[in-house]
């Protein structure tokens, strides 16, 4: 009797499971619902009559009718809401606009610093940021075998600070207060305190007299330094062709043009092929076919003697052989990679703040 | 600097096209900035005389003009506005065709003009491609002669070449040093006339040369000249002169400009007449002596600077300019021929100085070879001679150092080898250098030695010999290798990497980046609350805009502010770099970063600001207090007076101030031009003491084993008491089973009669075991009480 009873509702409980599964509307489920569970529905016929069992019977059979029905409800419940879904879904516009974060960014010149940091880093250069912007004659011009009243003075015009003129606290440096015109100024303050080999990269801000299309009062720099015993100027090229391609991110030439820098002998400007026409020729490159970057060379004998390095060599040493360190040094803009990649003719856009400009990047 | 290239042609054979020669040059030895091609003038194109000028009957800025051409006169339309009766014109007869520098060439068609036929045209400077534009027509000298072809006539259908020497170079700032480098770039021979003086001095003007200061003035080298008649130059020489941008003046002038043009050596010349006793002396001047030079302009000078003095006066302003009162004129019939050599860093000084810059400062300051000068003299002889054959050499003067041997200098082709990464066999180093003018010898050991001449200053060291080789034989022959070599991991600077990820995180949370110069006006200083002469000042700043060196970020932010309200609402910016401090010492630099939250104005971006720096704070395990900061205190933040004084708050990590955060007063924004209908508040971190209080590596806290009880409560205090006080409290009271009490509302409007009436959600937990609701309500209300005995609050 009961085994009847039990495979009655195993088989009423399959059944209405698999209607269930089939319905795709609400109408139609509601109706499910009372053909089961209704007053009159099947299942509740069946609880209904339990009281009819012998009491032996009576709680197994309750038990499994009870956990029947509650596996109809929860599977009613679970189709209801998902034909109730698919029903709003029709009534949503997708192509509205979804909701944005608030929007912030960095400035391309941090951006670009980024990059070249990581670049640098990579290559095993240490990466110097924080030396001073309110430099001494001393590092930023003497040390670099610039003295004073060198004609080489006027190719930076320097900003002066007023009314500074004293030694700088445990720098080693004394003379006048300027604003730094090229983060070469960090030369001598690493090689003063380390022994190479080394490989450095210094990053910032520099200051010139000067504005126009191309140039503005404040902008960045990095200057790259490496010494070892054998560091060649085939090095500097080989250098800068991978840094380049990596900043602009494209495969560059990279050349080499006389150029006078005092503090590297031999001494070149570097120009990279033209990103952008492929060396063609176009109105960036000035239809030449290269983008003047920066200068570069091997750092001067006495660049490396006023460092401390190199105490033996000089004007007075008869033979090369007693020469220990040597290195390159290269030194350009920030800004000027950043404009070439994306097109920007115009520097002062860096530091008009124009929030449409910013962000763009 | 200007050459030309038929005059370049003179010394060295030219075989390549000019712009090839142009890339050659510039990758090689002097960049070439520009090559500016001949004019090349229409043979229709002649010269006319404007015989009469009348009005246009149709037109009134049209007239008509007469124009003579010499076998006929012409009646034509003329525009230009300087068009007179007389002058001396350049006429495009029909067929002529016209260049101009921009554009495409015109071939000349009969026109009607306004109902008037115009059988020709009379041409501007920019019609006949001689400039970029040009007001009027060009008019000739009233010597010009009419019909003449005008190419005929104007001659300099040069090709000119704009040439950027190298600062240290003074060898290249003549023709011949820049054709020197030609022949030693392209492999041509060079061709230098060694003119000699071969008449002998008559010696009837005497004149004694002394040179009291050697240091100024290494070497004097003159020769007087008598005989001399003041005219125009002949035509090669003023054409030479203009291809190179100088204006023809007369023989004697133009002299002294061709030879400095040739050579690179100024010269001066000197009416004899005027020189009082017979007598100069070149000297050091002293302070407040006067001497007026050439343009009238009287000089007052100090000590040091260098100076010719006759037997009575002051004379030259030495190396810089003539003096007025030696200057020729056009009775001048004896000269003094002055070829000197002053010293670089003199007559660098004296020209700053004195504000005063000319051409033969550009020269003497990057260091005019000493040994040339009596070449230099032998030759402008020759040339005057050639002029005036009846002039007469009355005294050769050479005075100081004549005597300037090559420098040596040792040259290891293996250290070359070493330094560029490329070797050459020893021929080739050794005709590269010779190319250049320099001796080469063998040495022992497979070494050079080279002699260096007196013209190449800049050449001391072997590094700078195999420069000279490296760009003669072609940096472009360069390998391009990988740098390798043993080396220990770098160190790292410290916080850079905490600072990249600051600005990182701040953007995130919705700021924009910006980067002001770090230049600020008195202005500016004085908007934002401050005093100018607490700041750093630039002593040449380019403009009073950027006078002072910043020392907060508040000024620079909001002119940016200002600028960009209209284009956003809702704007949140910051700025992170270096502000700048006057000490009593050394200026010091201060790394700060500042964030400007802007809203309208009836949200409050104070709490913004509070919550953005909170956010940053947690991000980097900071463990902070905040207080409030009084009026008068000073907490590092210069530009505290820019900020509400009741409402702000400074970040404490231990005792050190880590950060502030301040709305921003509405009067300050009103002086920026920033509307009053919106809040704008400021927060600042002080990177050293920020970072330092950051624990980079956070500690674990294990999770809860047992659940929370989770409840709210709500209460009215009255307004002046602090949420920090009451959130004290409730810890205080809430002990160790009050694990965390949350603020989520804070109502002061009406509703709350004048009191502030604040909601909390409280949770409490214990670590040991299921914490029972009954022993949680117990302390919830244990809570309650304490704060009505603390501070009157009531529940609601």
């Amino acid at each position: 009797m009961s085994d009847t009873i039990q495979s009655n509702l195993e088989e009423l409980k399959e059944r209405a499971l698999a209607e269930i599964a089939k319905v795709r509307d609400s109408k139609s489920l509601r109706s499910l619902e009372l053909k089961y569970l209704g007053r009159h529905g099947e299942l509740t016929r069946v609880l209904r009559n339990i009281k009819d069992l012998s009491a032996d019977l009576r709680p197994r059979i309750g038990q499994l009718a009870n956990e029947v029905r509650d596996e109809l409800k929860s599977a009613l419940n679970r189709t209801e809401k998902s034909v109730a879904g698919q029903k709003s879904q029709r009534n949503i516009d997708v192509t509205l606009p979804g909701k944005k974060p608030v929007k912030g960014g960095l400035h391309p010149v941090t951006q670009m610093l980024n990059e070249i940091w990581r670049i640098f880093e990579s290559m095993n250069f240490q990466v110097i940021t924080r030396d001073p912007e309110i430099e001494t004659d001393y590092f930023n011009f003497e040390s670099l075998n610039i003295p004073p009243d060198h004609p080489a003075r006027d190719m930076q015009d320097t900003f002066y600070i007023r009314g500074a003129r004293r030694a700088r606290e445990g720098r080693g440096g004394e003379g006048d207060l300027l604003l730094r015109t090229h983060t070469t100024a960090s030369q001598l303050h690493f090689m003063k305190d380390h022994k190479p080999p080394f490989r450095v990269i210094s990053t910032g801000k520099c200051y010139r007299r000067d504005s126009d299309v191309t140039h503005t009062p404040m902008f960045h720099q990095f200057d790259g330094f490496a010494v070892d015993r054998d560091i060649t100027m085939a090095d500097l090229k080989g250098t800068l062709k991978v840094i380049m391609s990596e900043i602009l991110g494209k495969e560059v030439k990279v050349r080499f043009r006389i150029s006078y820098f005092p503090f590297v002998e031999p001494g070149a400007e570097f120009d990279v092929s033209c990103t952008l026409c492929q060396g063609k020729g176009c109105s960036t490159c000035k239809h030449t076919g290269w983008l003047e970057m920066g200068g570069c060379g091997m750092i001067h004998p006495n660049v490396l003697r006023e460092a401390g390095l190199n105490s033996d060599s000089g004007p007075a040493r008869a033979l090369s052989s007693k020469v220990h360190w040597q290195g390159y040094a290269f030194g350009f803009g920030v800004e000027r990679p950043f404009m070439i990649r994306h097109k920007i003719s115009d520097l002062r856009l860096f530091f008009d703040n124009d929030l449409r400009f910013l962000e763009q990047f | 600097m200007k050459v030309s290239l038929s005059w370049l042609k003179d010394y060295v054979n030219i075989k390549i096209p000019v712009d090839k020669l142009a890339e050659e040059l510039t990758m090689r030895s002097i960049e070439v900035n520009t090559v500016e091609k001949g004019a090349q003038f229409d043979g229709q194109i002649v010269i006319g005389r404007v015989v009469v000028v009348s009005k246009h009957p149709n037109a009134d800025k049209l007239r008509l003009a007469v124009v003579d051409i010499g076998r006929e006169k012409l009646k034509v339309v003329c525009g230009a506005a300087n068009l007179e009766e007389g002058q001396k014109i350049v006429f495009g007869q029909i067929g002529a065709v016209l260049r101009p520098l921009k554009g495409d060439e015109v071939k000349l068609k009969k026109a009607v003009i306004r109902g008037i036929e115009s059988p020709g045209m009379i041409l501007s400077e920019m019609e006949l491609g001689l400039s970029e534009e040009a007001r009027g027509i060009m008019v000739l000298p009233d010597d010009a002669p009419v019909g003449k072809k005008f190419r005929d006539y104007f001659g300099t259908n040069d090709t000119v070449l704009d040439l950027d020497v190298l600062s240290n170079r003074p060898d290249c700032m003549g023709h011949i040093g820049v054709a020197r480098e030609i022949a030693a770039i392209t492999g041509s021979r060079l061709n230098l006339p060694r003119p000699k003086l071969k008449d002998k001095p008559q010696k009837n003007c005497p004149l004694k040369v002394e040179i009291a200061d050697q240091k100024i003035c290494p070497r004097y080298s003159a020769l007087v000249i008598s005989g001399l008649e003041i005219k125009d130059s002949p035509k090669i020489i003023q054409d030479r002169l203009k291809s190179c941008g100088f204006r023809p003046i007369n023989n004697v002038v133009d002299l002294t400009n061709y030879l400095m043009l040739d050579l690179g050596q100024p010269f001066h010349a000197f009416d004899y007449d005027k020189v009082e006793g017979s007598f100069m002396r070149v000297r050091a001047a002293k302070n407040n002596e006067v001497v007026t030079t050439l343009d009238s302009v009287p000089r007052k000078l100090t000590s040091g600077i260098p100076i010719i003095e006759d037997g009575k006066k002051l004379i030259d302003l030495a190396g810089i300019m003539g003096g007025e009162n030696s200057e020729i004129d056009k009775k001048t019939v004896t000269i003094v021929l002055q070829a000197a050599v002053f010293e670089a860093i003199a007559i660098r000084r004296a020209s700053r100085i004195l504000g005063h810059r000319t051409g033969a400062v550009g020269l003497f300051e990057k260091g005019v070879d000493p040994a040339g000068t009596m070449d230099a003299l032998a030759k402008a002889y020759d040339i005057l001679k050639k002029q005036l054959p009846d002039i007469k050499l009355e005294l050769i003067v050479d005075e100081g150092r004549s005597s300037f041997p090559a420098c040596q200098i040792p040259l290891n082709p293996k250290r070359a080898e070493d330094l560029l990464g490329l070797s050459w066999d020893q021929a080739k180093i050794k005709s590269a250098l010779v190319s250049l003018g320099m001796g080469v010898e063998k040495n022992q050991k497979n070494n050079l030695l080279v002699s260096v001449p007196s013209f190449r200053p800049d050449l001391s060291i072997e590094e700078d010999l195999i420069e000279e080789v490296a760009r003669i034989l072609g940096y472009d022959l360069l390998p391009e290798t990988v740098i390798s070599g043993d080396l220990a991991p770098p160190e790292q600077e410290k916080d850079r990497r905490f600072s990249q990820e600051l600005s990182q995180y701040t953007a995130s949370l919705g700021f924009q980046e910006v980067i002001n110069y770090s230049f600020i006006s008195g202005q500016l200083i004085s908007r934002a609350g401050l005093k100018a002469e607490d700041h750093i000042e630039v002593a040449n700043p380019l403009s009073d805009e950027q006078k002072y060196m910043r020392s907060e970020h508040l000024s620079s932010l909001l002119s940016c502010l200002a600028k960009n309200i209209r284009i956003k609402e809702e704007i949140r910016l910051f700025e992170f770099g270096q502000v700048y401090f006057k000490t009593k010492s050394v200026p010091e630099e201060k790394l700060i970063l500042s964030g400007l939250i802007v809203l309208q104005k009836n949200e409050d971006s104070f709490f913004q600001a509070k919550g953005a720096l909170a956010g940053i704070m947690e991000h980097f395990n900071i463990n902070w207090s905040e207080e409030e900061i009084s009026p008068d205190q000073n907490v590092l933040c210069p530009y505290w007076s820019a900020c509400d004084q009741s409402g702000a708050v400074k970040y404490l990590s231990g005792k050190k101030v880590i950060g502030t955060c301040a709305p921003v007063n509405s009067a300050v924004l009103d002086k920026f031009d920033i509307p009053s209908d919106i809040s704008v508040s400021l927060m600042t971190v002080f990177f050293d003491a920020f970072s330092a209080a950051s624990q980079k590596i956070k500690e674990f806290s294990p999770l809860p084993k047992y659940p929370s009880v989770y409840l709210d409560m709500a209460f009215t205090v009255s307004p002046e008491i602090m949420y920090k006080d009451i959130e004290a409290a409730i810890y205080k009271a809430g002990g160790k089973l009050l694990s965390k009490a949350e603020l989520f509302d804070v109502y002061t409007g009406k509703q709350a009669r004048g009191q502030k009436s604040l909601a909390f959600h409280l949770e409490y937990r214990a670590d040991d075991r299921t914490l029972e609701l009954s022993e949680a309500q117990g302390l919830h209300d244990q809570i309650a009480g304490k704060l009505k005995k603390l501070f009157g609050a009531e529940l609601r």
